[in-house]
């Protein structure tokens, strides 16, 4: 009890924050839809093995392209396999691609993005002249380029070739706000009294910009994993079989006059999936933006 | 500076991007684990000798750094080499397949413009009407459905069903073509039509093109919406439109000349930016749509590793994207006078 007391009087500012930034989520009805959505998806993708009724990749011949039922929610596909359990499955992979490719994205992005800033001159120029390499050539043709050369076709292939293109965006972002606050006067104190080059990037630059890359990873969660999805349609992602969403369209698109849930269950997956990022990263620029607080 | 030395400077500097482009794509093709010239040569039947010619005929045996020089000097002197799998010219196959994706693309850009500036505009001057609540829906949902899964129900709905359009698979009706009577100049079915005052023609390729391009279209419609509704937001706050409506103009000349001219910089920015992704979206929709365009021709050439032809697609992509920007610079200057390029 003594214990929270104090952490309160501690951290009394930054719990008011807090409470006022949840107060603005809960004020704006489409935030909350887009983290219902997340929320929802994340626990599909924990308990999969629970809600999914069949196995996603056993097929079975004598039940092929059956319509919606009581039996199979969102039917067959040419091969018997449970659409419903297939694209309950799916969800975890897309998350996992989402989260890996954002996550070592904004490592590898925020590291030589805090170097270009912060050191400025010569690493800034090569580290800026290589990302503008990046920009110049469509994300999706790179990272086709680049699983087709792994020769692999799974869903690390993916991971690897869309991190491999999405690092460059961070190093902008980082570098953006780094040039804006190694002015600032917290940096020249932190300076003052000694604090090592690393530690003032890690510890007093980076946190103060993480509003920002906050809103901008949330948004390229659903990018990415379109990205990921688009990857997979066009035969650059995930093996057979795999209850990927994007090679799920790509199998039933030969069906789609006859059975149209083939096409129609696993997009609407992707797009819901996406548009709840989008809404949810949407709302947390409103709720982060400093001038739109007060 | 004047507008030719500040454009002589930009495609100066353009020239190390689209190197390092070249770079950057050259090293990723070439790390394959796979043997090209055994995939080249007809895979495992082939026999060793043919195998062996090829590795000499495309300096397979050399060190990558070597290939690579010998890349750049044939592209210093305009030669983009042969491709192994079509055994034509790599400049042959982009010059036949590349104005059907610029088509492709400017329609779409065309079509995402006419979308979205308008309902920009209205759900700005409207703020918190239906209007502005369906904008904002169609917004969302632009940035959020596959484009590929787009373009499939629109084919569902508006060719099997309704039956509106022709069948997917092709930019013109195969009579048309096959008759010999329509020539074409640019092979911008498009523009070739007008130039030869064929108006059946053009209403032909108008209808093939319509659902692609409006697949690829909405995105950037969606960004463009978007962004034009912001700017126009805090464009009609500022106190020179208070005083145009003060001036008594009327509310249709302060919105669309005074207000909506200085509102389109950051959406020209962003009709730049997103050529990039309607070149990638390009891709995916040209799959969908069976579009005979530079997208499905580099998805093959990826699948077949043929280099030559995948070097070729990529440094064509990367000049029109650096150009592309170029020309969004250059508007600036026109639209806002007060950005003078330096």
């Amino acid at each position: 009890m003594q214990f929270w007391a104090k952490f309160k009087a501690e951290h009394e500012s930054k719990i008011k924050e807090l409470r006022y930034t949840l107060f603005l989520i809960r004020n704006s009805p489409l935030t909350v839809l887009g983290l219902m959505i997340i929320l929802t998806l994340v626990l599909v993708a924990i308990f999969a093995p629970y809600i999914a009724p069949y196995d996603p990749e056993k097929t079975n011949i004598l039940e092929r392209l059956q319509p919606p039922s009581s039996k199979h929610y969102f039917g067959t596909d040419d091969l018997g396999r449970d659409i419903f359990s297939r694209v309950v499955w799916g969800t975890r992979i897309s998350l996992e691609i989402g989260f890996t490719v954002v996550l070592l994205a904004v490592a590898i992005g925020s590291v030589l993005g805090l170097l270009a800033g912060y050191y400025r001159g010569k690493v800034d120029e090569i580290l800026m002249r290589i990302t503008d390499m990046f920009f110049a050539i469509p994300s999706l043709i790179l990272a086709m380029a680049l699983s087709a050369a792994l020769q692999t076709r799974n869903i690390w292939t993916v991971m690897l070739a869309v991190t491999f293109v999405w690092w460059p965006s961070y190093v902008r972002i980082v570098r953006a706000s780094v040039l804006s606050l190694a002015d600032s006067q917290f940096v020249e104190a932190a300076k003052s009294v000694g604090a090592s080059d690393l530690r003032i990037m890690f510890r007093h630059i980076l946190p103060n910009s993480l509003a920002p890359l906050l809103v901008q990873m949330t948004l390229d969660l659903g990018a990415v994993i379109l990205v990921a999805a688009g990857l997979s349609f066009i035969g650059f992602g995930a093996g057979p079989h795999t209850p990927e969403w994007g090679r799920m369209v790509a199998e039933g698109r030969n069906y789609m006059t006859t059975a149209w849930w083939m096409i129609t269950f696993p997009g609407l997956a992707i797009f819901l999936t996406v548009l709840g990022f989008n809404l949810l990263g949407d709302g947390l620029r409103d709720v982060l933006d400093p001038r739109l607080r007060r | 500076m004047n507008l030719r030395e500040y454009i002589i400077r930009r495609l100066l500097l353009a020239i190390p991007t689209i190197l390092g482009v070249t770079f950057i794509v050259f090293f990723i093709s070439h790390v394959v684990p796979a043997d090209p010239a055994l995939v080249w040569a007809g895979g495992a039947r082939a026999r060793p000798e043919q195998v062996e010619h090829i590795r000499e005929l495309y300096h397979l045996n050399e060190p990558l750094w070597k290939q690579y020089l010998i890349f750049l000097n044939d592209l210093i002197h305009g030669d983009l080499g042969v491709s192994p799998v079509t055994g034509r010219p790599v400049i042959t196959d982009l010059k036949t397949y590349f104005p059907a994706t610029l088509e492709l693309t400017i329609f779409a850009i065309t079509l995402a413009i006419i979308i979205g500036v308008p309902l920009g505009v209205l759900s700005a001057v409207k703020k918190d009407s239906a209007i502005d609540h369906f904008t904002r829906i169609f917004a969302l949902s632009g940035y959020s459905i596959p484009i590929f899964w787009l373009g499939l129900l629109l084919q569902l709905f508006f060719y099997y069903h309704l039956g509106l359009v022709p069948d997917p698979g092709g930019r013109i009706n195969t009579q048309i073509y096959t008759s010999g009577e329509f020539k074409t100049y640019t092979n911008m079915y498009l523009l070739d039509s007008l130039i030869q005052g064929r108006f059946d023609v053009f209403c032909d390729a108008l209808m093939h093109m319509i659902l692609p391009g409006f697949t690829l279209a909405y995105a950037t419609a969606a960004i463009i919406a978007r962004m034009t509704r912001s700017s126009m937001l805090e464009v009609i706050r500022q106190d020179y439109i208070d005083f145009a409506r003060a001036r008594g103009l009327p509310e249709r000349i302060v919105i669309y000349k005074h207000a909506l001219r200085n509102a389109m910089i950051p959406t020209v920015t962003v009709v730049g930016l997103s050529f990039g992704g309607l070149l990638a979206g390009a891709v995916l929709t040209e799959t969908v749509f069976y579009w005979p365009g530079i997208g499905r021709y580099m998805v093959g050439t990826i699948n077949t590793l043929d280099f030559p032809a995948l070097m070729g697609g990529t440094i064509l992509i990367a000049v029109v994207f650096v150009l592309v920007n170029l020309m969004v610079d250059i508007l600036y200057a026109i639209i806002d006078p007060r950005i003078r390029y330096g």
